[in-house]
């Protein structure tokens, strides 16, 4: 005469490997979920750092000095800078170096009224300017596919 | 032990530091090393404390000259290294500020 647990056990056991099956799936799916939405948050902030340097190549081109220009250039340079600092982006490990060197290049001269001059277009402050943002831009998004693939 | 002088930018200075010298503006690194650095580093022997969060940015010239200018002034940069305690959620003000304090020391 069969066991009358035997069918049960079977049954249990079944059960009990769709729920870690199912476990196991939710796991794998929210981190995936979580590896995209990091993934996305970095490549927005390369967004930013592009548009912050077409910002302030703009702003060292133009003809008089815009004080508001500046302001805004301040305070998105600095925005961004402390973002790549902070979770997620912080899990990216970029050098603190990178970042004074973009904060640098924008905003260390020719960012004030009395020293205000229009800048040429391929001149060296302007050149500084994309060599920092391409290395920072870089770094983040190699850090990126390497962490978030 | 000698307390600590506590400069908090924000609420000492002011909000919106911008510029190198005083023409460009109210707030600027001159006035900022003037008014409020050199004071608290010449009243006493120990260490500034200076708070950088809660501004709403930094401009390189202003902390060049507020900070690289102390070494221009006369200030050992190895003494100010050691007395200046700087305080900030983002660690490459710090940093920079730094490099600022060695290059002005390497640029004399």
């Amino acid at each position: 005469m069969a066991e009358p647990c035997d069918g049960n056990w079977g049954q249990v056991a079944t059960w009990v490997l769709v729920l870690l099956g199912w476990g196991a799936v939710h796991v794998l799916s929210l981190s995936r979920e979580r590896r995209k939405e990091r993934r996305e948050t970095a490549t927005r902030l390369v967004q930013e750092l592009l548009e912050i340097e077409q910002d302030a190549v703009a702003f060292h081109l133009s003809a008089t000095y815009d004080a508001e220009a500046a302001d805004r250039l301040l305070w998105r340079t600095g925005r961004a800078i402390r973002a790549i600092q902070r979770q997620p982006l912080s899990q990216l490990c970029v050098p603190t170096r990178t970042l004074t060197a973009l904060r640098r290049s924008i905003t260390i001269s020719n960012m004030d009224r009395s020293s205000y001059k229009q800048q040429a277009p391929g001149s060296a402050l302007l050149q500084g300017i994309r060599h920092a943002t391409d290395a920072l831009v870089e770094q983040m998004e190699a850090a990126r596919d390497r962490r978030y693939a | 032990m000698e307390q600590p002088v506590v400069i908090n930018i924000e609420r000492d200075f002011s909000k919106y530091p911008a510029g190198r010298y005083t023409p460009d503006g109210p707030f600027s690194g001159e006035q900022f090393r003037e008014e409020h650095l050199i004071p608290a580093l010449n009243n006493q022997s120990g260490r500034v404390v200076v708070e950088l969060d809660g501004a709403r940015g930094y401009g390189s010239s202003f902390l060049e000259e507020a900070f690289g200018g102390l070494v221009r002034k006369g200030f050992d940069a190895v003494q100010l290294l050691s007395r200046l305690e700087l305080q900030s959620t983002d660690a490459s003000l710090v940093e920079e500020i730094r490099e600022y304090i060695q290059e002005s020391a390497r640029a004399k």
